[in-house]
């Protein structure tokens, strides 16, 4: 079982929104819509500012809630693994995974539909490329690889760095963290 | 302090409104297809308690009535869809976990049920209809004849079935939505229940409103009286289950108290939906008023109608992503009165 995780420094992250870009053209992403975002979170108190870029997306859950609403299988693990894809040949546009998603991750395809999302660019990861975004990052802040292989690079940057995920309590498990 | 700003922009429905997840459509799906429940089982009730003198409209008429307004609740699902040529593909697999596709399979079963059973009272409730079917070219006699007397002398097998789906469709339309973990609004065990007796209500103010006989328009004008007791106690609970909650669950049901659904839920379900209803039908306790009966059913449908526009529009508004992304979305609005395209910029 593949364990995939995307591991993003918040510290060198300069909040330029290549990532955002990179997908769009990757992904061919509808315009309007994008698959990742960047959002600036701005704490402390005036001078003693701190402020962190964190790039978000879809979180590719080890407990996908989107996969356990999903009336038709259409929401899926890609072979296997915890990357959560959407095959747009069955998906009846219920919109049911996008209500089930406690990240927001997810969306309309317009027109076509289907529901669109990160799919962790699977097309480039089955031949070992990284994802479209992490390939991009001129500040080399993003990071991919396995988790079930404790050399990989994201496996020793967890185990050197402070890192979080979003809302643990949902009970999803993400797979995309954040080091502090 | 702490302040989040999107430095790209985030295609969800806070930003950008036309993404919302669900509207009208499945707030009329919920509504006809509990209002259909509730007449399912008021019909089978009325059978297998050997009552169809007394009430004869919701023995032998209820099911063919609720079996068009599903259908017209079921056309509102279907417009709902963004992909309908796959609509299909519900039935080509049950998914345990996603209540939506039990509800799929559940509606299978419903509509034959409420057929047969509607062919069952057909000859007293549709006397026309059961001659025209009877005479239909090649297949009235040889075909829709004897099925007629099948489910005439199924009746009352029939009507437990119904009452076991009408039950099992009830709570449905409350579990479609509280089977989201990820909606804070919605996700609460007694939404099942609180939908099954509103279901129940509006079932039996469609059989007032139907019923030809004083007699029946009072028996379900009392049972409507007692349900609606019951639906105050669950949203009773519903909110105290809130209030005591997390987080999450308080901001949800400040949505109630104070924020953008109070008025639409206190003044439009509650007091008009709900209250109202309840004083008219205790007023025509002991002697029963037509016009009274009448006017309350048709509030106690407008009232069931609102608590579910309320519950589907008030649970998208709730999300886990409010604590991580708290930008303000009205910013962005007045960029677009501004005449420029936020996302555009990207
Ligand atoms: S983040 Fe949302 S869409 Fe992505 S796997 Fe988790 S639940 Fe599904
Ligand atoms: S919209 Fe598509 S992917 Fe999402 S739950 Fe419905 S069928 Fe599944």
């Amino acid at each position: 079982m593949p364990h995939y995780a995307m591991v993003i420094d918040t510290r060198t992250c300069i909040g330029c929104t290549d990532c955002v870009d990179a997908c769009r053209m990757e992904n061919s992403v509808p315009e309007g819509l994008c698959y990742d975002w960047v959002v600036e979170i701005t704490q402390g108190r005036y001078p003693e500012l701190k402020t962190e870029f964190r790039s978000e997306r879809c979180n590719h859950c080890s407990h996908a809630t989107c996969v356990a609403a999903c009336p038709t299988g259409a929401s899926q693990y890609w072979n296997g693994s915890n990357i959560v894809v959407v095959d747009a040949t069955i998906c009846t546009g219920c919109k049911a995974c996008i209500a089930a998603c406690p990240y927001d991750a997810r969306l309309i395809m317009q027109p076509q539909g289907y529901i669109g999302k990160c799919t962790f660019c699977v097309h480039r990861v089955q031949y070992g490329e990284d994802p479209a975004c992490v390939a991009t990052c001129p500040a080399h802040a993003m990071h991919f690889g396995l988790l079930d292989d404790p050399t990989s690079n994201v496996s020793r940057l967890l185990a050197g760095r402070e890192h979080y995920v979003l809302a643990p309590e949902t009970g999803n498990e993400p797979n995309v963290f954040y080091l502090r | 302090m702490r302040e989040q700003v999107l430095a790209s922009v985030l295609a969800n429905p806070r930003v950008e409104p036309h993404l919302a997840i669900w509207g009208w459509e499945i707030a009329t799906y919920l509504f006809f297809g509990g209002l259909a429940g509730g007449m399912m089982l008021c019909a089978g009730t009325v059978i297998l308690a050997r009552r169809e003198g007394q009430a004869p409209f919701a023995a032998y008429r209820a099911p063919l009535v609720a079996l068009v307004l599903l259908a017209v609740g079921m056309t509102t699902l279907f417009l709902d869809l963004e992909r309908k040529i796959n609509v299909w593909r519900f039935y080509a697999t049950l998914r345990v976990t996603s209540p939506m596709s039990w509800g799929s399979w559940i509606l299978l079963l419903v509509m034959p049920a409420m057929a047969l059973l509607a062919l069952a009272g057909l000859a007293q409730g549709f006397p026309a209809l059961e001659r025209l079917l009877r005479r239909l070219p090649l297949v009235g006699r040889p075909v829709v004849g004897p099925i007629i007397d099948l489910c005439v002398a199924l009746r009352r097998p029939l009507a437990g079935i119904n009452v076991a789906l009408g039950v099992a469709l009830g709570i449905y339309t409350g579990v479609l939505l509280s089977g989201f973990n990820a909606r804070p609004f919605w996700h609460s065990a007694l939404l099942g229940p609180l939908f099954l007796v509103s279901g129940l209500s509006t079932g039996a103010a469609v059989i007032v409103l139907g019923a030809r006989t004083v007699e029946e328009r009072h028996l379900f004008g009392r049972i409507d009286l007692g349900v609606i007791l019951v639906e105050m106690a669950l949203i009773a609970l519903y909110l105290i289950d809130m209030l005591n909650g997390d987080a999450l669950q308080h901001q949800a049901v400040a949505l109630l108290l104070g924020g953008a659904m109070t008025g639409l839920f206190w003044i439009g379900f509650i007091a008009l939906g709900l209250a109202l209803p309840l004083l008219l039908e205790a007023a025509s306790w002991r002697r029963p008023v037509a016009v009274l009966a009448s006017l309350a059913s048709v509030l106690v449908l407008v009232g069931g109608f609102l608590l579910r526009d309320v519950v589907v529009t008030a649970g998208q508004r709730t999300s886990w992503s409010n604590f991580h992304n708290q930008f303000n979305a009205g910013l962005l609005d007045r960029l677009r009165k501004d005449g420029e395209n936020p996302s555009g910029r990207f």
